[in-house]
């Protein structure tokens, strides 16, 4: 491995009050396969939470099936962990991670 | 044979005495995992004091052992540290939802059946009904460890094997939730 160059690190000066803000990062939030839940109860619910199209629903809803998961929303995190805590109150299996 | 229907612009659904008892039994059953095991302990060894004094005191942050419980309520994150997290805030929101969910499905039969008289529900009451079937049948498909081409084993089955009844209370309740969702599609 090539060695990296030694970074001169300088600190600049922030205002205190100048609240620290990390970059918005984007989080997905992915729906995983699971044996138990309908097709059709898991199209429904694309459509209910997300307000998807049935298309949409319908072809999220196949990749969760045929692929094991599918992403199925991005945003900031505090939008995934909303996202996420909707669809576990509806049966879903889903975890939110950085994209 | 119990039926789903619209009319005018109500889901009608009709259960035999004997379906309403299986459904509001199993309900009931599901409610009661989701309070009483692994219920979250005021003797929590990471409880914060100050939550604890103002009545906001958090879940658990490890996941149910039950694995029906832990498909209920399941993991947020991949990494333990933030599920535990998210579940500390989470859970008992959660258990609450599904249980209210379960628990108005439960009055709802009560309430128009005793004889198996039609229950009347609007577009809303049906969306509360696909969610506590649904968390019923995660329930009963975890205990039954249901795969997704189980016809085969389902027809080797002993008819005398216990798991045959509740082989069959599955099967019945995925007809009914195909059904309510289709009601809610016409």
């Amino acid at each position: 491995m090539a060695s990296a160059p030694t970074p001169t690190i300088e600190r600049t000066e922030r205002p205190l009050d100048d609240e620290q803000v990390e970059p918005e990062r984007s989080w997905v939030t992915i729906v995983w396969n699971d044996p138990v839940n309908l097709m059709s109860y898991v199209t429904h619910v694309f459509q209910k939470l997300f307000g998807y199209s049935r298309e949409k629903a319908t072809k999220l809803m196949l990749d969760v099936h045929n692929k094991g998961k599918a992403v199925v929303s991005a945003g900031s995190r505090e939008q995934m962990e909303h996202d996420v805590a909707r669809l576990h109150a509806a049966g879903l299996w889903a975890t939110l991670q950085q994209d | 044979m119990s039926e789903v229907r619209r009319r005018r612009g109500n889901v009608i659904v009709s259960l035999t005495a004997e379906e309403g008892a299986v459904l509001t039994s199993l309900a009931g059953q599901v409610a009661l995992l989701l309070t009483d095991a692994d219920a979250p302990s005021d003797a929590d060894a990471d409880a914060d004091p100050l939550e604890a004094i103002v009545g906001l005191s958090g879940g658990p942050a490890a996941a149910p052992d039950d694995p029906a419980l832990r498909r209920l309520l399941p993991d947020a994150y991949a990494d333990d540290a933030s599920a535990g997290e998210f579940r500390r805030l989470m859970d008992n929101e959660l258990r609450g939802l599904k249980s209210d969910a379960l628990n108005r499905l439960i009055a709802d039969v009560r309430g128009a059946a005793g004889d198996g008289k039609p229950v009347s529900l609007k577009d809303a009451d049906v969306e509360v009904w696909l969610q506590a079937i649904n968390d019923v049948r995660l329930t009963l498909g975890t205990r039954l460890d249901v795969t997704e081409d189980m016809a085969e084993a389902w027809s080797d089955l002993d008819p005398a094997d216990p798991r045959a009844t509740l082989l069959l209370a599955y099967d019945w309740l995925g007809w009914l939730q195909e059904s309510l969702v289709g009601a809610l599609d016409d």
